[in-house]
């Protein structure tokens, strides 16, 4: 298993949008992916799931990954968040 | 059974105007869809989740064709308002959890669906934020939509059946249902609530579809296949109405296309008054679509292009380049006349939770955290608003205008912001109208009463008729009990408009009104006689007020003028207009 911790930058938090983009990459991958916040712990893949975290600007994420890939999507997660999930820093 | 007593005439608030006659389709959302909970057999299990996976696609089907019905309505752009429930709709989990919660307990999937939905929207609702409160309504619209599918195996516009012309009824709607239904023979809609959901009326006028809101207990007094006149003028419900009255209003919904066609054939004509005084009609609009009806009706310009729309129906900030596409359409679409863009007027009665997350929570919005108080205080997101103006002024004539202003360090600021962006601009190379007017909102009392100080500062003022008297009596335009203190002909409010005009004039500047109060023959009349040089109306209204202001003598209303201005009441006021609108119009 692999996981890593990543702080949510973009203003907007996690809402529906970045939600979205996150659950798009997660699908890329085939191991499962797991997303924690505080003791809520969700299926990454899920877009329910994601905003069940209600994850707000400046809140940490715990992204954990378990299969063959684990290590790359954990990092693919990380790189899209620490980008503002690709959709500049106005978001 | 008892039968009770239904009333047949209901009134409401008036949000887009114009008058339908149709059978009534009443939607019942917190009518329960009945699920009895099934025990079933291990092997029904597989089956049972095909059904569930059909419900699904039906969902799925759906809200793609209302994606392409928006995108072909409104824009590409716009798309973006359905994208949280396809997400949802096709949330992978969701279905997991579903055949989990089968596979443990061997029960019919509809009943374990709505269970595991309901969870999340507890979950949703425990939060209580208002960050998730648009995504609980779609958490709950994909509930019901999915729901009605595996009940009834239709979707929900096959349901509704509308196959003649019909009168919506219901107690709330969102932008979607909008787009959708106007698509599927609804011409006119009625709901409970109101307020908080403007932008869905202004969708309504923008789409030229009749709706009163605020109809309070319409979904008990209406039913489905009731006959209607919704009179979206008067904000009037008569429900299964006489045939003198149907035939009445028939004939006035004749009369009205008959005044339509006439407006639009003559939308060459200047608006000009008799004796030669040409004030410039240019039209509101919220969204780029509406330039068509704007040319149609002859608007000689865009008088006011409210921006804000665009960010209430976005699921995330919009960028530069996404502003600049919508300006651009609008600039070029208007060939060269002028189209005053004006910055977000977010906040009082509309707030985007993209903007403010904590929206709603504030106890006065219209005194609160709004407009320009938005801009400065999150500075990229006024410049990215400027950066597109700007960028769009080098396709045609754009005037820049700057809402809620209420003291001179406010417009100072904001006045540094663009010559801040100017040289950027510049810098990088970027084309724009080096002349761009730059005008600011008048519609605070201090406004008013420091216009010498702001007419140094500005190219032109706008004033809104609305929000003036809203401040100036200090009177909630949305609250019933209070609505007689709100009036435009108010002798302060009068004043005001004559000393704004005064200040810009003496200083060669030019002044524009937009608001309800000019569509009004005697608005008309006394704005003609102050030189009012601009007027902005819904594109609706131009032929209407092009014509009151083809019958108004400018030079004859002006010689009232001195003595409206020494009136100490309404009464007095109002009465002289009619009066001498009467005779000089």
């Amino acid at each position: 298993m692999t996981s890593k911790e990543v702080k949510i930058l973009n203003k907007q938090g996690l809402h529906a949008r970045p939600a979205t983009a996150m659950v798009n990459t997660a699908a890329r991958f085939k191991s499962e992916i797991f997303i924690s916040r505080d003791k809520k712990k969700v299926n990454g893949k899920s877009i329910l799931g994601l905003l069940v975290l209600a994850a707000e600007s400046g809140a940490v994420l715990k992204i954990e990954a378990n299969g063959p890939d684990e290590v790359e999507a954990v990092d693919a997660l990380v790189d899209l968040i620490t980008d503002h999930f690709g959709m500049g820093e106005n978001i | 059974m008892i039968k009770h007593d239904k009333i047949n005439f209901l009134n409401g608030k008036s949000s887009s105007a114009g008058i339908t006659i149709a059978s009534a389709y009443v939607r019942k959302l917190d009518q329960k869809i009945i699920v009895p909970r099934t025990k079933i057999s291990a092997d029904m299990i597989s089956d049972e989740m095909k059904k569930l996976e059909e419900a699904r696609e039906l969902v799925s089907q759906e809200l793609e064709l209302v994606r392409s019905k928006i995108e072909e309505r409104l824009g590409k752009s716009y798309s973006d308002i359905i994208s949280a429930q396809l997400a949802i709709v096709k949330d992978e989990e969701l279905y997991r959890e579903v055949q989990a919660y089968i596979e443990e307990h061997h029960v019919n999937m509809a009943y374990a669906f709505k269970l595991v939905i309901n969870r999340y929207i507890e979950m949703f609702e425990e939060q209580n934020s208002e960050f998730f409160s648009e995504r609980l309504e779609d958490i709950k619209d994909i509930k019901q939509r999915v729901l009605r599918a595996i009940t009834s195996k239709k979707t929900m516009l096959s349901s509704f059946d509308l196959n003649e012309s019909t009168i919506f009824v219901s107690r709330d709607l969102n932008p979607t249902d909008i787009v959708m239904l106007v698509s599927e023979n609804v011409t006119g809609f009625i709901t409970e609530f109101g307020g908080v959901t403007s932008h869905v009326a202004i969708l309504a006028r923008a789409m030229n579809v009749p709706m009163i809101t605020g109809v309070k207990s319409a979904l008990e007094n209406i039913e489905t296949g009731d006959r209607c006149i919704l009179d979206g003028n008067s904000g009037k419900v008569f429900i299964n109405p006489s045939e003198e009255l149907l035939d009445e209003y028939r004939l006035e919904i004749l009369e009205l296309d008959k005044e339509d066609e006439i407006f639009i054939s003559e939308n060459e004509k200047q608006a000009q008054t008799r004796d030669g005084f040409t004030i410039k009609l240019g039209a509101n609009i919220s969204l780029p679509f509406e330039v068509k009806y704007v040319k149609r009706y002859g608007g000689k310009g865009i008088g006011l292009y409210r921006t804000e729309y665009f960010y209430l129906m976005k699921q995330s900030l919009p960028k530069e380049e996404e502003l600049f596409q919508e300006y651009v359409q609008v600039v070029k679409g208007m060939e060269g006349m002028e189209v005053v863009i004006r910055t977000i007027d977010l906040g009082g009665d509309k707030m985007s939770s993209l903007i403010d997350q904590n929206i709603r929570n504030e106890s006065n919005p219209f005194m609160g955290y709004r407009a320009i108080r938005i801009c400065l205080d999150q500075p990229e997101l006024f410049n990215t608003q400027l950066r597109a103006i700007f960028r769009a002024s080098a396709f045609g004539k754009v005037s820049l205008l700057i809402p809620m202003i209420t003291h001179i360090e406010e417009l100072i600021e904001s006045l540094d912001y663009i010559d801040q962006l100017k040289k950027e601009l510049r810098k990088e190379n970027i084309p724009f109208d080096e002349n761009m007017k730059i005008g600011m909102m008048v519609e605070t009392p201090s406004a008013v009463v420091n216009i010498e100080a702001f007419v140094k500062k500005v190219d032109f003022f706008s004033i809104g008729t609305n929000d003036l008297t809203q401040y100036t009596l200090a009177v909630d335009r949305g609250n019933e009990k209070v609505t007689n203190v709100y009036n435009h002909y108010d002798p302060a409010i009068i004043k005001m408009i004559f000393k704004v005009v005064e200040a810009a004039h003496a200083a060669q500047k030019e002044v524009f009104v937009c608001g309800e109060m000019a569509t009004e023959a005697k608005a008309i009349t006394l704005f003609s006689a102050m030189k009012v040089d601009g007027l902005s109306v819904a594109p609706q209204y131009i032929g209407i007020v092009r014509d009151l202001i083809i019958a108004c003598d400018q030079k004859e209303a002006e010689k009232h003028l001195a003595s409206i201005l020494k009136m100490d009441t309404r009464k007095e006021i109002i009465d002289y207009l009619d009066k001498i609108s009467r005779a000089i119009l």
